[in-house]
């Protein structure tokens, strides 16, 4: 006799849903359901976690996203037209579309740019720490958007579409490669902590991709990194309740799965909570920085002196509060990571604490910029001392750029016509430029030839082992890819 | 989160003392909890294992395990 509740007996008086649709309609429901579940099911469950396309350069990822449009003529993008012409009308002899402002003069960036390494490329005084590195890395002055509202471009940049629902470039990593550890999660993600940027966490979803590939958020110097990690103070919770409550669980949800077969998801949430047992080891393991010499936390940056900041944006808080999460992404790329996600910015508020500098430029970006610059020269160098720099691709990104001309005086609007992204580390060519603007850095300098967030996803993957018009799952009858139908592999940064 | 978060464990306590006082005895009290959460009696097994949980944890801690099932957490 069949003990478990869910074999049909007669005279059970509560029946499930599954059950109705079997036993109504002449089982026809039944078998329409069945075939849904099993023909999702069966597709999705063709993984290619572990499987290559072709051979990997690289083995995991941390992208660096610089929320609310870092200005590259003021960074990256060495424009000295701008400062012959700094005062005059600006007229790059065409209609401009601003965001929220009319054009303004000719705006020459607030600070020197000075050649660095042996390619000598010329970089802004508030990126000098990357200075130091900036023979590893490849950069691409010839991005184009699709949008110039932060929203979509944020999402575009970060997921491949213009709209809410579609995975994280980091869910794609992950759904494609799987994990290399089983006591921290394939995909996190440590925002900045003061508030997450347009979209917050539809930017890091794993959305119609299996829910295990979601990132998990990581709130570096927060009190509690990890929400929910550990149950709060009860009356009633005890350490061996906490013990025999999730043994028992893990049976209950088992023999549940074992009856309803087709659903993904209910694996997905045993396992999570197989992996939240042990995180709550690993986890704070991972994340004590105290761990790490005092030479090394001062290369990131990090103060442990400072207990109260200024109110205003200021260079050592925000050196202190990247540093840091420079510095837990290489430990946790250490502890088998796959994809690690730092952002920079929040969406708007007051006081600003992003890179949206509308209205005043110098005062933002000197600080996020000297922030993200320490940290990541220190990232790359660290990645490198340990041998990890060939493996690891480290991709700097932001939603768009921002124009050459003024706004309100000290601020500039948005430029999404052009901005610049980089790549360095595993399988890439240092000391590149790719792409050039044009000499306002306000288009691409041959209008008809540009890069996309597409192609800079296709070359993620291509560096990884994977197409990107192979990775795909099937969702609503369509083959979805991270790279929509669009998407090359950018050859000429390859090593 | 389900497991973790202050709501979950407050809400489990409160169904706990609302199960309490609708039914006196531990199995009566099992059987109540599973026909108000997943719409169903526990079968004979569940209940075993279920009333051996509560005499050594209590019936706020099988309140808080019924909250992560999975049956719980997924419409069928």
């Amino acid at each position: 006799m069949n003990d478990s509740p869910y074999h049909r007996q007669s005279g059970v008086t509560a029946m499930n849903r599954r059950d109705f649709l079997f036993c109504s309609g002449g089982g026809l429901g039944g078998i329409a359901l069945a075939s849904l579940l099993g023909h999702e099911s069966l597709l999705a469950a063709t993984p290619t976690s572990g499987v290559l396309h072709a051979p990997a350069k690289a083995k995991r990822v941390v992208q660096l996203f610089m929320a609310g449009a870092a200005s590259h003529v003021d960074m990256w993008d060495y424009k000295p037209l701008l400062e012959k012409k700094h005062g005059e009308k600006w007229d790059p002899g065409e209609a401009v579309e601003l965001f929220q402002s009319s054009p303004g003069s000719t705006f020459a960036s607030p600070w020197k740019f000075k050649p660095y390494g042996k390619s000598g490329k010329m970089l802004s005084d508030i990126v000098a720490p990357i200075g130091d590195v900036v023979d590893d890395i490849a950069f691409v002055h010839n991005v184009v958007g699709r949008s110039g509202v932060h929203s979509q471009a944020t999402l575009l940049q970060s997921t491949g579409f213009l709209i809410p629902g579609y995975p994280s470039v980091g869910a794609w990593v992950s759904y494609g490669l799987g994990s290399l550890n089983d006591n921290l999660p394939t995909f996190v993600v440590l925002p900045d902590i003061r508030g997450l940027p347009s979209n917050g966490q539809k930017n890091w979803d794993s959305a119609f991709l299996p829910g295990q590939n979601q990132a998990t958020q990581v709130r570096v110097n927060a009190p509690k990194p990890i929400a929910d990690l550990s149950p709060p103070p009860a009356d009633y919770i005890t350490p061996s309740g906490e013990t025999a409550g999730l043994e028992l669980l893990g049976k209950l949800n088992r023999a549940h799965a074992d009856s309803h077969p087709g659903d993904p998801r209910l694996e997905a949430r045993i396992r999570s909570y197989e992996l939240a047992a042990k995180m709550q080891l690993a986890a704070p393991d991972a994340l004590d920085l105290s761990q790490e010499s005092e030479k090394t936390q001062a290369r990131y940056g990090i103060d442990n002196s400072t207990k109260v900041w200024p109110k205003e944006i200021n260079v050592a808080e925000e050196q202190d509060a990247f540093g840091r999460k420079c510095l837990t992404a290489r430990r946790l790329l250490e502890r088998g990571v796959r994809f690690v996600q730092i952002w920079s910015g929040n969406d708007n508020g007051f006081p600003r604490r992003n890179w949206d500098s509308h209205e005043d430029i110098a005062r933002d970006h000197a600080p996020l910029s000297l922030g993200m610059a320490k940290g990541t020269a220190a990232l790359i160098q660290d990645l490198k001392d340990r041998g990890m720099f060939e493996d690891t691709l480290i991709l700097w990104t932001t939603e768009f750029g921002r124009m050459p001309c003024a706004q309100g005086g000290k601020g500039r609007d948005h430029n999404p016509f052009v901005f610049t992204n980089w790549l360095a580390g595993g399988g890439i060519k240092g000391g590149v430029s790719h792409g050039p603007s044009d000499e306002w850095g306000y288009k691409p300098a041959e209008r008809s030839h540009f890069t996309q967030g597409y192609d800079i996803h296709a070359t993620v993957l291509h560096l990884l082992g994977l197409d990107h018009e192979k990775l795909t799952f099937r969702h609503n009858g369509a083959n979805r890819r991270l790279t929509d139908v669009h998407g090359h592999v950018i050859k000429e940064i390859l090593a | 989160a389900m497991r973790n978060n202050r709501l979950t464990v407050a809400m489990a306590k409160h169904f706990a003392a609302r199960v309490a006082k609708e039914a006196t005895t531990p199995p009566a009290q099992i059987d109540l909890a599973f026909r108000l959460a997943l719409g169903r009696p526990p079968s004979s097994n569940e209940a075993k294992v279920m009333s051996g949980y509560v005499a050594e944890h209590g019936l706020a801690n099988l309140c808080r395990l019924i909250f992560n099932l999975n049956e719980f957490n997924f419409v069928d």
